[in-house]
């Protein structure tokens, strides 16, 4: 266990610095910079910009700057924001993105896991069909169409929830959260009751029932340990997902989390906020990955047989 | 699954606790809340462009004059008089005795100069330092060829009067001064955070801020909200009503036009163009269509065959119904576009026409064809227009291609770009045809037509014309203001006559009020300033 731990660390560290030089050299390839504006400024002046940001110095320079910069924590200036670090950005949006992430996890596992069990334990019933349908629909309905419904009827029809923010009106976090965690509790809820269905079959929870255990402690306490294992794993993926994916329901609620930086740093050339944006989230999917693979080694073990 | 349900029902129920919206709030404490388009990239009036840090900043800061809420000349400012040369080259501005910083410091003619000192530091690197070029050595001081400021024509005889010497007699000057750019700031405070070049310094975060404007700083939430609340050291503080503006930088224009309808907002930055045409239809009482100082027009790059010959641009002006396009398509109130420079701001009306006849377009075609040695129209090469990611570029576009097509037989293709893509191929000359857009920076149509001179950076289509060059040139010379409009109304049909650019429409700016907000009025140039505006209930 500490094994894998420690080697997967250890390739977390390559993996990001290719990461980091990739994105460095490729945002350089993309036509425009930083400072490029409908209003086309003096050649001395974009001159004088340049040399405020380095931007005039040999790239390979600039890399090894860069560089030497992030392995001690300095991001740079932002180039969008002046008198902004991208350290000091991510730090702000980050908190909040986290949260928003949380309640819509929450929700997620809730609705998705108890609709998943369910279904699988009524199969070919109303209780199999109706959740699942809704799944369905919540797989396929994208946020950024969920999300005005979900406003256009509670904000702006039955005028109980605000419309946009957050941290600002009383209940302004529902929304999102609901928007964002019900793509992913469908895919829970798909995830689960296929799982379920597997273990209801095997042999051990006949021997269960046949030792006249209730139903209850079957599924809760035998069923679910094997059945939940590809939620488990979905996990890692889903919560990296959940924070670097927020952009659609940050910007449909103006929520200034971090999802809004990050894709907007991109049409706007900010060099510095694009790289330790991506540094940043690579970092958030390498680390999740490797909790839920953790987790699915502590509760599966066949897994860990195959160490 | 009753479970779930009924925790939800208590969230929801927990939601409706407070009733009252923002907008009802706002008018019992006199706060107003503004959609403000995106998050600002800083309140440092030195060194951001755009105009969402311009509605920022003209509440918190105010240069040596105002302008006027009511559009035309400008009003006095931190200047509360001046005196002008009879050559139109000196200002002598005197400073209001009682005009203090937000900290309670004199605001003195000294803090002039040394802010336009500091626009103009070429190592500061501001995008505006051609606003102040007007002013004797201070293009010499910005672009390094002198280092001394002592030379640059700005200078205190006493504590509270400025000394400003002009290259020409520029009669839009004190329009200029209305700019941000051009706008004092507090010296102690910037040099407290950083050098006068420091583009990273901290003198604007709230707390660290000092500046003299109606309101001041209270609180910046990146990406969420900004406040700003009265200073009651403004030297106009009696008549600003409002306690609070509170800023939020929403950059979905949905979510904002959600936002309104919820009322969580006063004002907002503008409409979804697809409700436009609903909204003016069923009479929305909140929508608003105000004349702005702008026009949307296509760029043709004249050193590309077959775009360098004017009959060809002529052709393809004249075949664009813009009435029909401003009617059918945009929809929003937009006025079909006859000059470059927006008729009417600042009592000047060019006196240039674009006919819409498609019988002259193909004839001119089949004369540029002759005269280009090319056989048929068959021949003719397929010319693509450039626009930059937009459903409203796109229908616009669209329409363009089809009435080219339609009126003189010639294949148009579309190109969609990035918004930075397109801008590099634009400034790098690799197109033909470009959408683009000017919006003037002050009240003169000196703002658009001095572009088009030969080698001006917004140029961008390998134009370039002497005499029209020689027209806005003798133009800024003369400061009879009835002379130079004829200068500038001459140079503005040399343009028209040539078509580097092809007009298509004057902006409008369109934006939803609520009914609350009072002393809102409509100008060319969408300066709003806060001491005009209050909140009332009819």
């Amino acid at each position: 266990m500490l094994n894998v731990l420690i080697r997967r660390i250890l390739i977390a560290i390559p993996v990001l610095i290719v990461v980091a030089s990739l994105t460095f050299f490729f945002i350089r390839l993309a036509p425009g910079g930083p400072f490029d504006a409908d209003k086309v400024v003096s050649p001395q002046v974009m001159k004088n910009l340049n040399a405020a940001y380095n931007l005039d110095a040999p790239l390979h320079e600039q890399y090894f700057d860069y560089m030497s910069g992030v392995v001690v924590g300095d991001f740079g200036p932002s180039f969008r924001y002046p008198g902004r670090s991208v350290s000091e950005m991510i730090y702000t949006g980050l908190p909040i993105t986290f949260e928003l992430a949380f309640y819509a996890l929450m929700i997620a596992v809730a609705l998705g896991i108890f609709s998943g069990v369910l279904a699988a334990l009524k199969r070919n019933t109303f209780l199999d069909y109706f959740p699942m349908a809704i799944a369905m629909l919540g797989i396929c309905v994208p946020t950024f169409l969920m999300g005005p419904i979900l406003v256009l009827v509670f904000g702006i029809n039955l005028e109980v929830l605000p419309v946009s923010g957050w941290d600002t009106l009383s209940g302004d976090k529902l929304l999102p959260s609901i928007t964002l965690g019900f793509a992913y509790a469908a895919y829970i809820a798909r995830l689960s009751r296929g799982g379920m269905l597997e273990v209801l079959g095997q042999d051990f929870i006949r021997t269960a029932r046949a030792k006249g255990l209730s139903e209850f402690s079957i599924v809760t306490r035998h069923a679910m340990q094997g059945g939940l294992l590809p939620v488990v794993s979905f996990m890692g993926p889903a919560i990296a997902g959940l924070l670097g994916g927020s952009f659609v329901v940050e910007t449909i609620f103006q929520i200034p989390g971090l999802g809004r930086f990050y894709v907007e740093a991109a049409f706007n050339r900010d060099y510095t906020m694009i790289l330790g944006t991506t540094i940043f989230f690579s970092a958030m999917i390498i680390f999740f990955n490797l909790l839920s693979d953790l987790a699915v080694l502590l509760l599966n073990p066949r897994a860990r047989e195959n160490l | 699954m009753k479970k779930i349900t009924s925790i939800f029902l208590v969230a929801i129920l927990y939601g409706c606790g407070s009733t009252v919206s923002p907008v009802d709030q706002g008018l019992i404490d006199q706060v107003m809340h503004i959609g403000n388009g995106s998050e600002p990239q800083g309140l440092d009036p030195h060194i951001v462009t755009g105009v969402p840090e311009h509605h920022l900043l003209i509440t918190m800061c105010e240069g040596l004059t105002i302008s006027n809420p009511e559009g035309g000349a400008n009003l006095p400012g931190m200047a509360e008089s001046w005196e002008i040369s009879e050559d139109g080259k000196t200002y002598i501005f005197n400073i209001r005795k009682d005009a203090k910083w937000s900290n309670g410091d004199d605001f003195l003619a000294e803090d002039m100069v040394w802010s336009w000192m500091r626009v103009l530091t070429p190592s500061l690197g501001s995008q505006y330092p051609d606003m102040l070029y007007y002013v004797v050595g201070a293009e010499e001081f910005n672009t390094g060829v002198i280092t001394d400021f002592s030379k640059v024509g700005v200078k205190a005889i006493d504590a509270k009067t400025l000394e400003v010497k002009l290259k020409n007699p520029t009669p839009f000057f004190l329009g200029l001064l209305s700019h941000y750019s051009t706008w004092p700031v507090h010296k102690e405070t910037v040099l407290e955070f950083g050098e006068i070049d420091d583009r990273q310094g901290l003198w604007t975060r709230p707390g660290n801020f000092v500046c003299n404007g109606p309101m001041n700083l209270k609180s910046w939430e990146l990406n969420k909200k900004i406040i700003v609340e009265k200073n009651p050291l403004y030297w106009d503080a009696d008549k600003v009503r409002l306690n609070q503006m509170h800023f939020y930088p929403v950059s979905d224009i949905n979510t904002e036009e959600r936002m309104f309808r919820a009322g969580q907002l006063h004002l907002t930055s503008t409409v979804p163009s697809q409700k436009c045409g609903v909204w003016r239809e069923e009479g929305n009482p909140n929508l608003r269509i105000d004349p702005y100082m702008g026009t949307y027009y296509y760029r043709a790059n004249v050193n590309v065959e077959p775009l360098n010959n004017v009959k060809v641009r002529k052709a393809l002006t004249y075949s664009i119904d813009r009435e029909k396009l401003t009617e059918k398509v945009t929809q929003c109130g937009q006025i079909p576009a006859y000059s470059f420079t927006p008729p009417g701001a600042a009592g000047y009306n060019p006196d240039t026409e674009i006919p819409y006849d498609p019988e002259l377009a193909r004839q001119l075609l089949s004369e540029a064809l002759e005269e280009e040695g090319i056989s048929g129209i068959e021949d003719f090469p397929v010319l693509q227009i450039l626009y930059n990611t937009s459903e409203d570029h796109r229908k616009i576009a669209l329409t363009i291609q089809q009435m080219w097509q339609q009126n003189l037989g010639i294949n148009v293709e579309l190109e969609n770009m990035d918004w930075k893509v397109y801008l590099s191929r634009q400034n790098s000359m690799d197109y033909q045809i470009s959408r683009a857009g000017w919006i003037g920076d002050y009240e003169d149509p000196n703002t658009f037509l001095d572009i088009m001179r030969t080698g001006r950076g917004n140029n961008r289509t390998g134009w370039s014309n002497q005499e029209f060059d020689e027209l806005v040139g003798k133009a800024n010379a003369t400061a009879d203001q009835e002379e130079r409009y004829r200068f500038l109304g001459e140079a503005e049909k040399i343009l028209i006559d040539e078509l580097p650019i092809i007009p298509v429409y004057t902006y409008v700016r369109s934006y939803q009020l609520s009914s609350d907000v009072k002393g809102y009025s409509p100008n060319y140039l969408d300066h709003h300033h806060p001491k005009t505006l209050y909140l009332e209930r009819d």
